[in-house]
């Protein structure tokens, strides 16, 4: 039996215990379960939603499972048959505008979600549309959406201007429609609502945190009933008067604080914990207005979510008193690699300015720190006068996460190598509605290049790592098999061997790709599938000339 | 009928409110009574006030002295700074004896603004906190003088600041900084004292009052005894009423207005979140009562920077791809929303657009594209170019629907065509 083996079989003995806790609570529970039975199979059940890391035919939450873990059991592909892979459908988007979604797909439908908060059901076979629902709100910062969430019968999606929409999954009719932010000036959703079932409160609740950090609000983590979408409880990233870690921020300066909360929501359901990555503090570019670390900015934070409200395990801070929006915007990876000898639980993230860093889960004490992007001038701030420090504000590493792969025990994660001439302000205005910067988003001025790569979590050493001329945003997907997916700017799907870092496939989806890659099956085949689209605010001089047009495409063997 | 005000640092005063204080008879024995538990803001503005006012003493006590060594006037800026910034300071240093407390004048205002709530005198308290800033780099630069002309001048800019922390009067008789925040709101409230709403007659007995957070008048009884005043309340009218002296502070006309809206606002059933299709309508100024901005041909201009240098993020139907809307209905409702003036518009167009390579455009660019932005926005056309300077007039013209014929048609999301 290969190690990897080992560490499957030990997953899948995680999954009874978990269970166990549901049936443990009572009876009771089968009232939620119920719910979802009676409005049929359209939407994943609490088990489901458990044993989400081991289905291989669905993908029903945005990383795949509650660890944030792109991977998947799935062997049809593989490094030696994946060069047949070709395109099986695509299915063209009528929204202009980034594809930054992570497709969900359950029993054969996928949902997709567009720039402008459009929502598309469609068939996972053969890319036929089943319905639509084209929202169009008005958009107060940048057009973007990151997918959806299934629970109870519907389809949730959080909007671009601060509601969050029931809509039924079978038929796509709007269910319910409600303002879910407090200060709608500045907030607004980008990413999926994640569906959870509480075993404490035997409840289901949708896991929201609201964007608002760069316009001056302050970050929250919120959980709404799925029926009408009050709020259950909301978690404030920055600390209020009299709460620890207020200290941390000068004078009045935590109001508008940031720290929000865009990157997923990662969950160990044995160990009652929720892993967030919080946004960077604001005003982003001005430290001299917030003095002090700036308390939760930066910063993985762990919640024990054993009570009705969730509160505070540890903090791990990257970034203490950011100037340069460098704040970790992806998921964070749960999972249990080897360390020297130990098998240890880590979780896993990168940040914007370049590094990968390695918990311990259970404490959050630093395991590995690797710096994964090019770095310059980190320590100064911008100028009035403009200075040129690295990453900028889209290199290090972005939104769409990674993966570990068990059977290599290594990390896989894209990174950029982005340079910028930032200014900063003397002072900073607040302006509802706008930016609350106090300075200027850098002008970009090179290499814009990135890579992936493998990270031995044992070492924090690279194992491997494929340059491209072009940042490369896609994420990474990783298989059982042995093949890593992603996607480059550029618009190529690119499939590696996870042991070399051999590019195996690669097949140019012919428009610009940002969003992460899955893996599903349908019928019984195993698929690939990507979104691409417009650059958006990654766009570079150095991109090729290709169609803007958003497109979906799904890959499969012949 | 007996009551106390709090008793403080005596106000300064000029004109009838001297007068007028002169006959309250302020009284020293009122000076050494306790500290209340109630009105902890309001103590902790007035704690503020008085390490400002150690800062400046211990500066112009030592500049009396006339001393010939230097040591005396740096011990002067140095017990400055510790008044300023208290015992936390980084840059307090033991050994320069002051009165000040631990939290100095910057801790009080800190911890006054500390709070979610974000009351009507946090924008004199932010200003003063930022004018003792000022002071204490100042004050630090001081400590570094070698010769006594050198030390007055840079001294003489730190009191200049402190001096504006503490309050002057402006050109209108408003008192600013602390002392305007303890004459004209709530923060001058001792916490015994009894408030009343400042939108009603006064009430027979002594008391303050207040609404929406500021001090429109004080009554104190016209009977015989001592009525120290918590401070200088600022304005000039004094009447006697029913027994008492009612002083209305220099925020009274604000007050008034303010009471007025209110009075004039309660019969219609008021809706702020949800407001109908025709309070908008009526809130909106006619299209014919728009001013002409910008000239045809520099809209016509600002179309093809538009279409260079914008269209990728915010679209050409100009509702936002990477970057928000910018034009059409739902834009302007929210630009009314956050009260957005064609200033602030202005200032991000200028001075951070394009996103990634800001101020890369030319004055006459920029120019065009407000033209193309407020023509697209349904704003009519007229002789006189925008700018490529600020114009003072921008800070008070809001954006908001425009009703009325459009000057060109509009498009389904409300945006006007741009010929």
């Amino acid at each position: 039996m290969t190690f990897r083996n080992q560490l499957r079989t030990g997953a899948v003995r995680l999954l009874p215990a978990t269970l166990g806790v549901v049936a443990a609570l009572g009876l009771s529970a089968s009232a939620a379960l119920a719910q979802s039975a009676s409005a049929g199979s359209a939407t994943p059940s609490a088990q489901e939603f458990a044993g989400a890391a081991s289905d291989t035919a669905n993908w029903i939450l945005p990383a795949k499972s509650y660890s944030g873990n792109h991977y998947t059991d799935a062997t049809q592909i593989t490094p030696a048959n994946v060069a047949g892979l070709h395109l099986a459908w695509t299915f063209h988007v009528d929204d202009p505008g980034p594809m930054e979604t992570s497709p969900i797909i359950y029993n054969g439908t996928m949902y997709v979600t567009s720039a402008h908060d459009h929502v598309y059901a469609l068939d996972a076979a053969t890319g036929k549309l089943k319905w639509e629902f084209k929202n169009n709100p008005h958009v107060i910062s940048f057009a973007a959406n990151r997918g959806i969430g299934l629970l109870d019968g519907n389809v949730y999606i959080g909007t671009l201007d601060g509601h969050l929409i029931a809509l039924n999954a079978e038929t796509g009719q709007k269910v319910w429609d409600k303002v879910t932010v407090d200060d709608t000036a500045n907030s607004f959703y980008t990413m999926a609502p994640v569906p959870w079932h509480d075993p404490t409160t035997n409840q289901d609740e949708l896991l929201l945190g609201v964007s608002n950090g760069d316009w001056g609000g302050n970050g929250n983590i919120s959980a709404y009933d799925p029926k009408d979408g009050h709020v259950i409880w909301r978690w404030e990233t920055v600390p209020g008067p009299g709460q620890p870690g207020h200290d941390t921020w000068s004078g009045d300066s935590w109001k508008r604080g940031g720290a929000s909360t865009w990157g997923g929501v990662t969950i160990d359901p044995a160990a009652k914990l929720m892993y967030l990555n919080l946004g960077n503090p604001g005003p982003d570019f001005l430290g001299s207005v917030r003095k002090g670390d700036n308390l939760y900015s930066d910063s993985m934070v762990a919640l024990d979510i054993s009570g009705a409200k969730p509160t505070l395990k540890w903090y791990y801070q990257f970034i203490p008193h950011d100037t340069h929006d460098w704040d970790p915007p992806m998921q964070p990876i749960l999972f249990t690699g080897k360390v020297g000898n130990d098998e240890r639980k880590l979780v896993a993230t990168g940040d914007k300015a370049g590094n990968v860093w390695i918990l311990d889960a259970g404490t959050g004490k630093l395991v590995d720190h690797t710096t994964a992007s090019f770095q310059k001038n980190q320590q100064t701030e911008p100028s009035v006068e403009g200075n040129i420090a690295c990453p900028n504000t889209l290199g290090g590493i972005e939104y769409q996460g990674g993966s570990f792969d068990p059977a290599t025990n290594t990390l896989l994660l894209p990174s950029q190598n982005e340079c910028g001439l930032w200014t900063g302000n003397k002072d900073v205005v607040y302006i509802a509605g706008q930016f609350y910067l106090g300075g200027g988003f850098p002008k970009l001025v090179g290499p814009n290049t990135g890579q992936m790569n493998a990270i031995d979590v044992s070492t924090g050493v690279f194992n491997w790592r494929h340059h491209f001329d072009l940042p490369n945003y896609g994420g990474a997907l990783t298989t059982a098999s042995g093949l890593v997916f992603s996607g480059n700017l550029g618009g190529e799907e690119n499939a590696f061997d996870t042991k070399t870092g051999t590019l195996l496939w690669s097949y140019d989806t012919g428009a610009y790709i940002q969003a992460p890659s899955e893996a599903y099956e349908a019928n019984g085949k195993e698929y690939i599938v990507v979104a691409s689209g417009a650059a958006g605010n990654a766009a570079i001089p150095e991109l090729p000339a290709t169609g803007q047009q958003s497109v979906i495409s799904a890959f499969t063997l012949k | 009928m007996h009551w106390i005000f709090r008793c403080l640092a005596p106000a300064r005063v000029s004109g009838p409110v001297l007068f007028l204080l002169a006959t309250l008879a302020l009284a020293s024995q009122c000076m050494a009574q306790g500290v209340g538990t109630q009105g902890g803001d309001h103590q902790a503005a007035v704690a503020a006030l008085s390490d400002v006012k150690a800062a400046i003493a211990a500066i112009t006590a030592a500049d009396a002295s006339y001393a010939t060594d230097r040591n005396v006037y740096h011990r002067a800026s140095q017990q400055a700074i510790n008044a300023l910034e208290g015992s936390h300071g980084t840059d307090y240093r033991p050994g320069a004896a002051t009165s000040a407390d631990a939290q100095g004048a910057i801790g009080h205002i800190d911890a006054l603004l500390d709070r979610t709530a974000t009351p009507v005198w946090a924008a004199p308290l932010h200003g003063a906190e930022a004018n003792l800033r000022a002071a204490v780099e100042h004050l630090k630069d001081s400590l570094r003088t070698r010769e006594l002309m050198d030390y007055q001048l840079v001294v003489s800019r730190a009191l200049a600041y402190l001096e504006v922390a503490q309050g002057r009067p402006t050109e209108t008789g408003v008192l600013a900084g602390l002392e305007g925040a303890l004459a004209n709101t709530e923060l001058g409230v001792p916490g015994d004292a009894k408030v009343a709403d400042a939108c009603a007659a006064p009430p027979d007995t002594p008391a303050f009052g207040v609404h929406d957070g500021s001090i429109a008048w004080v009554t104190v009884p016209a009977s015989d005894g001592a009525h120290a005043l918590a401070e200088n309340p600022g304005g000039t009218d004094v009447t006697v009423h029913g027994g008492l002296i009612l002083l209305h502070t220099a925020a009274a006309p604000l007050v008034a207005r303010g009471c007025a809206s209110h009075a004039a606002a309660a019969p219609a059933p008021s809706t702020p979140s949800a407001p109908s299709a025709t309070q908008h309508a009526a809130a909106a100024p006619a299209t014919g009562a728009l001013p002409a901005l910008y000239t045809a041909a520099q809209a016509h201009a600002g179309a093809q920077v538009y279409a260079s240098k914008c269209v990728s993020c915010h679209g050409a139907d100009k509702q936002g791809i990477a970057a928000p809307s910018v034009a059409g209905h739902d834009f302007l409702i929210t630009a009314q929303h956050n009260g957005w003036t064609l200033e602030i518009i202005r200032y991000l167009v200028f001075t951070m657009m394009p996103m990634n390579a800001a101020h890369s455009l030319s004055p006459d660019a920029y120019a065009s594209v407000m033209g193309y932005l407020l023509a697209s926005n349904c704003y009519p056309a007229g002789n006189t170019p925008f700018p490529k300077d600020d114009d003072p007039r921008f800070a008070k013209i809001k954006l908001a629907p425009v009703t009325g014929p459009p000057p060109t048609p509009r498009d389904a999301k409300g945006v006007c065509k741009v010929n």
